[in-house]
């Protein structure tokens, strides 16, 4: 005779439950862009593979992270060849020779880079002053590629989120994209919605927008 | 597996699960790659505090008609200050005290923007942590690069020795931050 399941099932679902939301809690600490957001405010965005990430420190005494990615698609901006970028921060601390160590690494939450990795970044435009460059929304704005799939650093959360688009803009890849609430995205289909939002002047347009609260 | 054991096993998980978030909050900022011990303040004294001069924020108020304009002013920045650290100070089980001690004035700093902020970061003034206001947000724009939608920055600057001790950090906080759709964002 078998036992009924259904309790023990539903126990094992609710603690399933526990821990998604007990690490999507303390993962969220700060504020969520959207794709409105990355859309809007990035001054470029490249797809490609991240081939060189060396640090120092220039001669206003400021660190930063240099990294260079081979850029196989601009999606926004004329970008061909290699693209080189320096970010706030030592990508590790650094002795100083004189007893101290300097710990202005990357802060916590910005975006962090491999080499060999292949990542979609959105690109702020420059700081005036410094020349240092990062990712719209931090590490939200930088993509990893990997298995066909793309993910920031905040596991996708709030991507879509109060997110609206003119329905009939978008094909049923586009469609399906939009409905993930966290994970990993189809790389294509989010490349090919980001691009038609672009060419298509979606946002400068209100076709695509924040949703009005 | 028998009820019992089932029952137990998941009665272990929920309560990890319940301290994941505890884990989490509460890991180092930084680990010596060597010794893989966290970089921390020498809590025998109590860490000094310093804030900036000049207003914690300038914002406009979309919300009423027609816009206004609000000042979080010098003594608003300070008085949040004081308040952060003394409420983490008396946390029995924190290690951190902070003392805070006044403005940067003490220092003989002056009142930090973007063209002077420099002198805070990547340059040690002494053990302590400097509170930096970010008026108009400029800072965080013109210096560090990062766009609308981040409120500030805080990192540590300088160590000293094997005993990783950390010299000085600063906050930055940026201008509270309007949010797209206007409103005023703490």
């Amino acid at each position: 005779m078998t036992k009924p399941r259904g309790p023990r099932l539903c126990a094992w679902t609710l603690l399933a439950l526990l821990f998604a939301t007990t690490l999507a809690s303390a993962t969220t600490s700060r504020r969520e862009v959207n794709l409105v957001d990355l859309v809007a405010n990035s001054e470029l965005i490249l797809r490609g593979t991240i081939t060189k990430v060396s640090d120092g420190i220039d001669q206003r005494g400021i660190p930063y992270t240099e990294v260079t990615m081979h850029v196989a698609d601009a999606i926004r901006g004329q970008v061909s060849g290699d693209y080189t970028f320096r970010q706030f921060g030592l990508l590790k601390p650094r002795d100083m020779g004189n007893g101290q160590t300097n710990l202005m690494v990357t802060p916590a939450g910005w975006a962090t880079y491999s080499k060999g990795e292949e990542a979609i970044l959105f690109l702020n435009k420059h700081a005036a002053w410094t020349g240092l460059q990062t990712t719209v929304g931090l590490g939200q704005g930088k993509f990893t590629v990997a298995m066909a799939g793309a993910v920031n650093q905040s596991n996708n959360a709030g991507l879509f989120k109060n997110v609206t688009i003119d329905p009939t803009l978008m094909g049923t890849k586009e469609q399906r994209v939009m409905m993930t609430q966290q994970g990993p995205v189809n790389v294509n289909a989010f490349v090919s919605l980001v691009k038609q939002a672009i060419d298509g002047q979606w946002v400068e347009s209100g076709r695509m927008k924040h949703v009005q609260k | 597996m028998s009820r019992s054991k089932s029952f137990v096993t998941l009665l272990v998980l929920a309560s990890l699960a319940a301290f994941t978030s505890a884990a989490f909050a509460g890991g180092p900022l930084l680990v010596d790659p060597k010794t893989r011990s966290a970089y921390h303040y020498d809590s025998s004294t109590p860490v000094p505090v310093y804030y900036d001069l000049g207003n914690l924020g300038v914002v406009t108020d979309y919300s009423q008609t027609p816009p206004v304009q609000v000042i979080f002013d010098n003594a608003t920045g300070a008085g949040l200050v004081k308040k952060g650290y003394a409420d983490w100070s008396a946390i029995p089980t924190a290690s951190l005290r902070a003392d805070v001690l006044g403005d940067f004035s003490l220092k003989g700093l002056p009142d930090i923007d973007s063209t002077n902020v420099t002198l805070i970061i990547g340059k040690s003034n002494g053990r302590g942590i400097y509170v930096i206001f970010d008026a108009d947000g400029s800072i965080m724009q013109n210096f560090f690069g990062v766009g609308d939608g981040i409120l500030g920055e805080v990192g540590a600057h300088v160590g000293r020795g094997h005993l990783r001790a950390r010299d000085d950090c600063s906050r930055t906080i940026s201008n509270p931050a309007v949010d797209c759709a206007g409103h005023l964002g703490q």
